[in-house]
């Protein structure tokens, strides 16, 4: 077997820690950054100029330079990770052993660019890094190898994905064996229909339904916008805050409308009635800072009887 | 600073500025803890109360001349607050129980601004007890009183003063929040008032037994629209209680409907005033209004006949009027239902339209007439011009009426 020289394809610094590992091992040909170059793409260039690793941008529509570049560092595998951006298929084609994408959840579910945020924000317990192979529809090709892991319960998007980068070793070392014993990745379908998919977010997702969420349901959503996206959307009239932690409740709501504090103190803290349940508002952040619930109904003027929006 | 700077309307005052009033009391108050020894500030609130009451009971005062009676109490009834030393836990706790809601310590402290309720009520009180002259001893219970008593404990201070019928009023004053009661006995004894308080009880109106019966029952938790806070549920459960020829205060609280457009009810109708109160209003936007009638009236004899309709869960409806919106009235579809209060607290003592935060017209949004609103509410109410609105009370955390289509 040749000696694995792997490019990483990327759109963002959030693969520096695979990067970082695969020239630990001895494996990485170069790093090839895709879409409109911004700040954060140069200081990844720069930071890994830095490092002599190899670097090339590459912009969108354009498969010459990214060959060129895989071709000259004697690149045999691709492995794309945090890409925004769709890599055309003659670029991913390239390496001897082809490109593979890790992705974030156990495919075929989950499909999309926030997998992560929509795993913990539906509850999940499990997830997995996937590493598949790129086809023309984005997080469809056939899977190569899977790592399954663990979502506890007060795991944040954070948390999540440093999980998931932590189990990159043992995810890689299967495909290194695959290409070791059979000289190609082993490949199989993905089973199953995608049910739960993983769109990107928007400012909609981030709203608070008190009339229809449960408070288990607030808390995943609350957990999954943590702190990427300031956790959830707190409205009053006219003012705005992040919820950034919520925890259930056993308070009745005495027939509350949902939305409606039920309780304020510093004992226990901002407690607002749900449809049937109670929730616990415990980190909020605004202008003021991060503060905790009473604080913040403190700074705000908040009584029971007043209602979130 | 005087209460002049303040709106009447203290439930609905703007927060920022209530918050505002409150800072400069504060300082003022510190000036003046700092500057007087004990004995002297409770000197100051006694006089304070005596000549506030004194003046009330005598003759109906101008405006501007009860403002500055009230102010001068206030600021002492603060400083006796202060003194009572709550935590911030006592203080600022609030919630929603089983009958409405408990507000926190800090807040309840501020309904004294409300003066023609306190008034009413005081010179109320002033001529019920005069009917029970002849008893040898009267029994008053005032539920969910709050950390000042302030419907009460003035006249008490006056009474006290003329050495009026001690040990003869035998009064229970009754608090969920053990902040309030805290301050309740710190007024007391500042008042020293002692005499006339059979017991300050820190507990839930609800489970509150008595083996006495009631003779005079003053009890006013509710907001405006008779909304949000247990009046209905404590009178109910108080009924069993009271003496055969007991005297509720208020003896009469009504609730009539109405349609108005908000905007011409709320915001013209005020633009040149600084405070809203019935002698106030402007006649033409009063002609404006669609009167549909008595939704609920809740008086002893009432509190006995109620229709009370079980829902499970605790939860309890009490059938009220129905009304019907008239057909024919040009822009209907603009106006809003109005709830508004009055009451009276004994004999001619009435608390209008406008004069008390209770007594301010509550706007049920909820209730839609000859339109669909753009951003639907779950608990919108579609109607029309025609319709009859039949109501019911419902009484839960959050008490308050429930409008339905006949
Ligand atoms: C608006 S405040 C004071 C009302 C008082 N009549 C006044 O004019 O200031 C209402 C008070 O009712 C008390 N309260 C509410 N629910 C209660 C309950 N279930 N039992 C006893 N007190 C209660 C609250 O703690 C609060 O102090």
């Amino acid at each position: 077997m040749d000696k694995l020289r792997i490019t990483v394809l990327t759109s963002g610094a959030s693969s520096l820690e695979l990067i970082g590992y695969l020239q630990q091992i001895n494996k990485l040909a170069g790093v090839l950054i895709f879409g409109t170059w911004d700040q954060e793409k140069a200081m990844l260039a720069q930071q890994l100029s830095q490092a002599n690793i190899s670097v090339q941008s590459c912009s969108n529509n354009e498969n010459d330079t990214p060959i060129t570049a895989i071709t000259s560092w004697k690149c045999n595998l691709g492995i794309v990770f945090c890409c925004r951006e769709k890599i055309p298929l003659p670029v991913a084609n390239t390496p001897k052993y082809g490109s593979i994408n890790l992705h974030g959840s156990p495919l075929p579910n989950y499909r999309g660019p926030d997998p992560i945020y929509w795993q913990i924000r539906n509850g999940e317990t499990e997830s997995a890094l996937t590493a598949h192979l790129l086809t023309d529809q984005f997080d469809q090709g056939n899977i190569v190898a899977q790592e399954p892991i663990f979502i506890g319960p007060f795991d944040t998007a954070n948390r999540l994905f440093s999980n998931l980068i932590q189990s990159i070793p043992a995810l890689l070392e299967t495909i290194f064996e695959q290409i070791k014993q059979f000289g190609q990745l082993q490949e199989r379908p993905q089973q199953g229909e995608c049910l739960l998919t993983a769109a990107r977010l928007t400012e909609q997702d981030l709203v608070i339904y008190w009339h229809k969420v449960t408070a288990k349901q607030l808390c995943s959503q609350v957990r999954a916008g943590n702190p990427q996206h300031g956790g959830a959307r707190l409205n009053m009239g006219q003012s705005h805050a992040q919820l950034l932690q919520a925890t259930s409740s056993l308070l009745s709501t005495y027939d509350a409308p949902p939305g409606t504090i039920i309780h304020l103190s510093p004992d226990q803290g901002l407690i607002v009635a749900l449809k049937e349940e109670s929730i616990r508002l415990d980190i909020i952040a605004n202008n003021d800072g991060v503060l905790d619930g009473y604080r913040f109904a403190k700074v705000c003027q908040l009584s029971a009887g007043m209602k979130f929006t | 600073m005087s209460l002049k700077t303040l709106s009447p309307m203290t439930t609905f005052a703007d927060p920022k500025l209530k918050d505002i009033c409150n800072q400069n009391l504060r300082k003022q108050l510190n000036n003046l803890l700092n500057q007087l020894p004990e004995n002297e500030l409770q000197q100051a609130l006694q006089n304070s109360f005596n000549t506030l009451v004194a003046q009330i009971l005598s003759d109906k005062l101008p405006h501007t001349q009860l403002v500055d009676l009230f102010a001068d109490a206030y600021e002492n009834l603060l400083a006796s607050y202060d003194k009572a030393e709550l935590t911030e836990s006592e203080k600022m706790t609030s919630y929603i129980n089983a009958t409405g809601l408990v507000m926190s310590v800090e807040n309840a402290v501020h309904t004294f601004q409300d003066i023609y309720r306190v008034q009413a009520f005081l010179r109320g009180i002033h001529q019920a007890l005069a009917e029970k002259k002849d008893s040898e001893a009267v029994y008053i219970v005032y539920p969910a009183c709050g950390p000042c008593a302030p419907l009460l404990l003035p006249l008490i201070s006056y009474y006290a003063s003329r050495d009026i019928d001690r040990q003869r009023l035998k009064i229970t004053l009754i608090d969920i929040q053990p902040g309030a009661v805290k301050a309740l006995n710190k007024l007391i004894s500042d008042l020293d008032i002692a005499d006339y308080i059979h017991e300050v009880l820190c507990c839930d109106v609800m489970d509150f037994q008595p083996n006495y019966k009631i003779d005079v029952l003053v009890m006013e938790a509710l907001q405006h629209g008779f909304t949000r806070e247990g009046h209905l549920a404590f009178a109910r459960h108080l009924v069993p209680f009271l003496s055969e020829d007991a005297i509720m205060l208020p003896e009469k609280i009504t609730v009539t409907a109405s349609l108005n457009i908000g905007q011409r009810e709320y915001v013209d109708q005020w633009a040149n005033q600084e405070r809203s109160h019935s002698s106030l209003v402007d006649q033409d936007i009063q002609n404006e209004r669609s009167v549909l009638g008595e939704v609920f009236s809740l008086s002893l004899d009432k509190l006995h006949k109620l229709t009370i309709i079980p829902l499970g869960d605790g939860m309890e409806l009490v059938e009220c009027n129905q009304v019907q919106i008239p057909k024919g009235i040009e822009n209907i579809n603009k106006t809003s239902l109005l709830l508004s209060v009055t009451a009276t607290t004994f004999g001619n003592e009435q608390i209008k339209e406008y004069d008390s935060g209770i007594t301010h017209p509550l706007c049920d949004m909820s209730v839609c007439i000859d339109f669909v609103p753009k951003a639907a509410e779950p608990d919108d109410l579609l109607v029309k011009s025609g319709d009859w609105l039949k109501f019911y009370y419902k009484l839960s955390g959050t008490p308050g009426f429930l409008p339905t289509v006949a």
